[in-house]
């Protein structure tokens, strides 16, 4: 690593423009994050048309903000209400609650304030060191590579996320299918698009994230509203005491390298990283039986997980252009929408995006740390707003924003019915994510993938002969087999059980 | 599983089958290499053995569990939940089919009140200036900050 690209992205992220919406995005990313109901996913999505006309690193700057800074809000809920911000806070919950109730909620949000930041910095360190030799390496990568690498980026986050693991694959295969709408790029043919001028340039990734993320969301709100009494803490004693740094240290530490390395693998994220941290914590505690009764170790653990998961997660995004998670995928998109090629050679071409980006996050951290201790309480006290009065004013945003991505209607509409096909999805239990991740890497799947059978005239041996490819994809038929043989055995012991 | 999810399952089947019979036109290969319909065809073929399997496997849970819980699921739905998310898409609706006479604002705002004062039934004290603030807020966010056209009404905005 050349220390100059450092020193250009440190000159980019103190530039009073950039330090000013790494605030808006990591102070917004906390509301979000606090606000139950709504997590990353939906309010990079939300927020993304409100970047069109910045700089695209600036733009980057401000939803990474919103991303890292939600991992920090999400903690707040969980202490104050017993309710997860968002998924990967929900580890947080069992000893953070119970903190609360001992009248320790100061402690606990001071501890994981203070953890996310030692995390998140620590991260990021790993981030400059991880990210450019990996996209070194990938520039090497040929078509079935790419396309080995998405399958498997596919594969993980269909079988990861909550539920059936053939719901998820059946979500991805929506997904990819919705990718090939429009006219074919490599030989002009029209698609599914039924004769609709709307639909020759494909289905845009953000009135489908939107729809899903955000009114799918909402819609489920107002079906099941929300409600959720934050007790009455005393948000005192946010700093730890010695005995809190003595035991704690260590788990966030290992939460730290967990979050990090887990978040790098496609699909896993922040949610199975924070799960992964305090299963280890309580494994290696002397005391396993405290743990959800209101120990420091439960809630320092995740926090570091989830933070540092978050940055990891942009290690595929910025060095391979290949996103893991829903809101990872957001992120890509929006690169394409700045006219960016995300990909290895992001950081050798665009190194005032990745560089400012990387500076930016440690900025980030620090504002962040400064905002969660002295203004705990006012983020807590956000919680005290009604959702009934915040639905409007997320579904005003989410509307004039969709519309402002092409200036026309049919983006609305196409929000509208994403939205209705995401309550529906919640409520039977399809997950949303593989959804807007096929429907974004699609289109470079079906490229990479026609490309490689063009190298080959036509054979499917290049992609088992190439040994990269061959061992990524044994890789991603892991990542599918495994769920699936779980998912069957314990179906078969369910029914052994009933019968 | 309920009855509910082979349905919706079977739908989804359904999307997937009209997806292969319209990928079918498409042309397959060249000589050498995939065509525009490569994709599809095997996407939405994929698709219907997966949806299929969904509905499949909840058929057999729910007889399996017997004919007394058949069509109870795993909860029943919330019919008075269902109404206000059904009369949200439609008000949503209403908005799309309203903006070219009354202007995307205006639109917007209409859906706002209609949202917060029949669908969620919040008080005129605070439906009224929730949906008035919102669409105020993003006007000048996104028409005079971003310079965004949205199709104006008869008040010129």
């Amino acid at each position: 690593m050349d220390p100059n690209d450092l020193l250009l992205g440190f000159s980019i992220a103190l530039a009073p423009t950039n330090l000013l919406f790494a605030f808006f995005g990591v102070f917004l990313g906390t509301i979000i994050g606090a606000l139950p109901g709504i997590g990353p996913s939906a309010g990079v999505a939300v927020l993304l048309p409100v970047t069109f006309g910045m700089p695209p690193v600036t733009a980057m700057i401000m939803l990474a903000g919103i991303y890292y800074g939600a991992m920090y809000g999400g903690t707040i809920t969980s202490v104050l209400i017993n309710t997860p911000g968002e998924s990967s806070s929900v580890m947080t919950t069992l000893d953070g609650f119970q903190m609360a109730l001992k009248g320790r909620a100061g402690a606990a949000l001071g501890m994981a304030a203070i953890g996310s930041f030692i995390a998140g910095t620590l991260s990021v360190v790993l981030l400059m060191v991880a990210a450019p030799p990996l996209a070194d390496l990938a520039v090497s990568f040929g078509p079935p590579e790419y396309f080995a690498l998405m399958v498997l980026g596919l594969t993980t986050l269909a079988s990861l996320t909550s539920g059936s693991v053939v719901k998820g694959l059946l979500v991805a295969v929506v997904g990819l299918l919705l990718g090939t709408v429009g006219i074919d790029l490599m030989l002009g043919a029209p698609r599914y698009t039924f004769e609709n001028v709307n639909l020759l340039d494909g289905i845009d990734f953000l009135p489908v994230a939107v729809g899903l993320f955000a009114i799918g969301e909402l819609l489920f709100n107002l079906y099941r509203p929300v409600r959720a009494e934050p007790i009455k803490a005393k948000l005192s004693g946010l700093l730890p005491t010695r005995q809190d740094w003595r035991d704690s240290w260590a788990s966030i530490g290992r939460g730290t390298l967990i979050g990090f390395f887990v978040g790098m693998l496609p699909g896993a994220g922040a949610t199975i990283s924070s799960f992964l941290a305090y299963a280890t914590e309580k494994r290696l505690s002397k005391h396993p039986e405290r743990f959800g009764t209101g120990v420091i170790e439960g809630v320092a653990a995740p926090e570091s997980a989830n933070n540092a998961a978050s940055t990891g997660a942009l290690v595929p995004l910025m060095a391979l252009g290949i996103p893991g998670s829903g809101t990872t995928a957001v992120m890509l998109g929006a690169l394409t929408m700045y006219g960016m090629q995300p990909g290895p050679l992001l950081v050798s071409t665009h190194p005032d995006v990745f560089w400012g980006l990387v500076a930016s996050m440690y900025v980030g951290n620090v504002m962040l740390l400064i905002l969660n201790l002295p203004l705990a309480p006012v983020f807590a006290s956000i919680l005290r707003v009604p959702y009934s009065v915040l639905i409007p004013i997320i579904i005003g945003i989410a509307l004039f924003g969709v519309y402002s991505v092409e200036n026309n209607l049919f983006n609305v509409g196409i929000t509208i019915l994403f939205g209705a096909i995401g309550f529906a999805m919640r409520l039977y239990g399809y997950p949303p994510a593989p959804l807007v991740l096929a429907l974004v890497l699609g289109p470079m799947l079906e490229k990479a993938l026609r490309q490689s059978l063009q190298m080959s005239l036509g054979s499917p041996e290049i992609f088992v002969t190439r040994p990269v490819s061959a061992f990524i994809l044994a890789f991603a038929l892991l990542a599918v087999l495994f769920p699936m043989i779980s998912w069957f055995r314990a179906r078969r012991a369910a029914r052994t059980a009933a019968a | 599983m309920s009855r509910a999810d082979v349905v919706v399952a079977l739908l989804i089947a359904a999307g997937f089958g009209a997806a292969l019979w319209e990928a079918s036109s498409f042309q397959y290969g060249t000589e050498f290499a995939p065509g525009p319909g490569f994709a599809p065809v095997w996407l939405s073929g994929i698709g219907l053995f997966l949806s299929l399997l969904i509905a499949f496997s909840a058929w057999h849970d729910m007889r399996t569990a017997g004919r007394a819980t058949a069509g109870k699921g795993k909860e029943a739905l919330d019919k008075r939940g269902l109404g206000r998310v059904a009369a949200t898409v439609l008000g949503l609706v209403g908005m799309m089919l309203l903006v070219p006479w009354i202007g995307f604002v205006l639109a917007v705002l209409a859906f706002l009140l209609f949202l917060t004062l029949f669908v969620q039934g919040l008080r005129l004290v605070v439906g009224i200036p929730a949906a008035l603030l919102t669409v105020a807020f993003v006007y000048v966010v996104f028409v005079r900050f971003l310079g965004v056209p949205i199709p104006a009404g008869p008040l010129g905005f």
